[in-house]
């Protein structure tokens, strides 16, 4: 096997990493959005739960933002991956890349 | 108690629910034991004397608005105990669903799934790394903030377990006293006596309680000003740039 061949087979692999890396934040990412807590849920006692529920809230979003952002970002790392092992195997060598084209979804 | 991650939600909900079972029979028997007494009372109404009846009555109206302040709480308690509950269960949650899965992806991200990844060099290969470091330090970024999260749900969970249990000692307390003076009330000489009594424990019984009440109240309140540290958590963008996740590739 030629060197090539072994680093494009390496870089189609760690493509499936990433593919795959995706697929496990998905439901991280959906369990974030299930633990919601109303504001009742705060406190037994009758004091003022409304700033502890809002920052609650926000912070609940923001992970769930973030989370989403790692699923997308996880995915199209893995089909930069792809692009770059194409460009392997059709060049047949490890040749230069325009990293700009292979980094814009 | 420990803390979530090391512990179980067993240990919170646990305590919680026996204080509130302690509540809700402990406001029965004091219910029960107050209109017990006040029977007693109104049985003896003929021999105890007009003046006698109308200091007995200042006395239990004390007992009962004590009562009263109490059942207040107590009330509201109710009211939240099953939303409280899964506050407990998703403080647990935090690190179950989020904070462990997502550690487990921190390995992965720079570990290459081919052993001959290594044999790749050049432009392309650097700026690959790069990528997948930048990666991995949002995935550590977003374990630390699952942690947080879980840790200050946890704060706000013992303040209620303890919350609990005092509103619990308050009103087995009560209860003791009450159902012990109806007990006693047996006659025309112990009746005063022992409203006397009861009167003078009931008042500083609930006063304190309810002081007790307070600081675990204000305790519930500050954790508001862990709301900073939680904005900071949010605010803080060094791994995850503008509060999102570092963009691998554009658009």
């Amino acid at each position: 096997m030629s060197e090539v061949s072994v680093i494009t087979r390496a870089v189609y692999n760690e493509g499936k990493k990433w593919k795959q890396l995706s697929d496990q934040m998905e439901p991280i990412k959906a369990a974030v959005g299930g633990l919601d807590l109303s504001m009742s849920a705060f406190f037994i006692g009758d004091a003022n739960a409304g700033g502890h529920s809002a920052a609650y809230n926000g912070f609940q979003s923001f992970m769930e933002t973030v989370l989403a952002g790692a699923v997308t970002e996880f995915e199209q790392l893995g089909l930069a991956l792809d692009r770059i092992a194409d460009a392997y195997d059709r060049a047949d060598e490890v040749v230069a890349l325009n990293l700009n084209e292979i980094y814009t979804a | 108690m420990a803390p979530p991650g090391i512990g179980d939600p067993a240990e919170y909900t646990g305590p919680f629910n026996t204080a509130f079972n302690q509540i809700r029979d402990g406001i029965k028997k004091a219910v029960d034991g107050f209109n017990d007494l006040v029977s007693k009372v109104n049985k003896w109404a003929w021999a105890l004397g007009a003046a006698a009846l109308w200091w007995i009555k200042s006395k239990l109206d004390a007992v009962r608005d004590a009562l009263g302040k109490v059942l207040e709480k107590v009330k509201y308690a109710l009211e939240h105990q099953t939303p409280v509950l899964s506050l407990i269960n998703i403080s647990f949650q935090w690190v179950k669903q989020v904070k462990t899965p997502v550690s487990e992806l921190s390995f992965s991200t720079t570990e290459p799934r081919d052993e001959d990844l290594v044999r790749w060099s050049g432009d392309a290969a650097s700026a690959y790394t790069r990528k997948a470091g930048q990666q991995k330090a949002a995935v550590d970024e977003a374990v630390g903030k699952a942690e947080f999260i879980s840790q200050w749900l946890f704060k706000i969970a013992k303040a209620n377990v303890d919350f609990a249990v005092e509103l619990a000692k308050i009103v087995t307390g009560l209860a003791k006293r009450i159902v012990e003076a109806a007990a006693e009330a047996g006659g025309v000489i112990t009746i005063p006596l022992v409203v006397e009594t009861l009167g003078d424990a009931v008042g500083s019984l609930v006063e304190s309680g309810l002081n007790t009440l307070l600081t675990v109240g204000q305790r519930f309140v500050d954790a508001l000003g862990n709301i900073r540290d939680l904005a900071t958590q949010v605010g803080d963008h060094s791994k995850l740039p503008g509060g999102k996740w570092p963009e691998a590739v554009r658009g």
